[in-house]
């Protein structure tokens, strides 16, 4: 059975590259369009991965991952925020907030896939 | 010199004089047989004071003068700094227009090239998360010129009174405003990837 990934991002665009590159690796792919969204449908369905951008409306990607880590099945949970903002204080305050990893805008599909493949497999 | 300081000296000195007149008036008294008229102390004590409040006069306005062009100083030295933050500010927002669209340009042309050879994918998907980077840069760029014609609008709408301290108020405001880039790329290649 597919590893399902849960793609956010309020680029539409982003969104559906991130989507097209993990389905090219065969996964299976949900999308959100903000933090939100995102948190409604990954209390709906256990997620393997969540891959979140940081600047959204309602909700930033920083507090997704606090509040995903406060529900019990995504304790452990991979959680990746991707995005453009490369500065050294996000990336620790992403670390703090309980985020696997930092990817920054643009990605690589190729290496997108092989950071994915690493934390599920 | 303050206006006060002048009032206490104009005060002090009138008193001094008024003193001295009626000392000098007793020693005559003890010192001559000769009978004096009290109109003529008095003409001299008021003489006194009347030289007094001119000088004193005389001071106060020079002291007002020498504010105002205080005064006029600061103001344009307020202004000065102000229009040094707003070219700065105009300068880097110009920059990050020009980042922006060199950007852009450098985004179509991966995308012209990439399309051009079906098989990289990979370089139409990097090329293509360009348009989401200029476009943070773009809003970042639009809220720094936001925060500028606030701040003008602001100062226009500041009284003439005070105004120093309103300009430096809101210097200091902007000072405390300033918010990062959120996209800081300058390079043309996919983003690094940290794992924690």
């Amino acid at each position: 059975m597919a590893k399902c990934i849960l793609a956010v991002d309020d680029s539409p665009s982003i969104r559906s590259m991130v989507s097209f590159t993990l389905k090219s690796a065969g996964y299976e792919v949900i999308e959100a369009v903000d933090g939100v969204d995102a948190l409604n449908k990954a209390k709906a369905k256990a997620m393997d991965l969540v891959l979140t951008d940081q600047n959204m409306p309602r909700m930033d990607g920083l507090a997704l991952v606090r509040a995903l880590r406060q529900l019990p099945s995504y304790k452990t949970s991979p959680i990746l925020i991707l995005t453009t903002e490369a500065g050294v204080e996000m990336k620790s305050q992403g670390k703090a907030a309980g985020a696997t990893g930092w990817l920054v805008k643009p990605f690589d599909p190729n290496r997108l896939i092989e950071v994915v493949q690493k934390l599920v497999g | 010199m303050q206006g006060n300081t002048v009032r206490r000296w104009a005060l002090l000195t009138g008193t001094a004089w008024t003193l001295a007149v009626g000392v000098g008036l007793v020693w005559f008294k003890l010192v001559s047989a000769v009978p004096i008229d009290t109109v003529w102390p008095l003409g001299i004590v008021a003489l006194g004071w009347a030289v007094v409040s001119w000088l004193a006069l005389s001071a106060a306005q020079a002291a007002a003068a020498e504010s105002a062009k205080v005064v006029e100083h600061e103001t344009r030295a307020m202004i000065d700094a102000l229009a040094r933050v707003v070219c700065v500010e105009v300068q880097r927002a110009r920059s990050e227009l020009v980042l922006g669209d060199e950007l852009l340009e450098h985004a179509i042309r991966e995308l012209m090239v990439a399309f051009e050879s079906v098989r990289d994918v990979n370089g139409v998907v990097i090329a293509m998360q360009f348009r989401d980077v200029v476009g943070q840069k773009l809003g970042h760029v639009r809220g720094e010129l936001d925060t500028l014609d606030q701040l003008m609008q602001r100062i226009c709408e500041s009284r003439q009174e005070n105004f120093a301290a309103r300009v430096q108020e809101l210097l200091h405001e902007i000072g405390h405003k300033k918010v990062s880039n959120p996209a800081q790329q300058q390079m043309m290649h996919a983003g690094e990837v940290t794992l924690f």
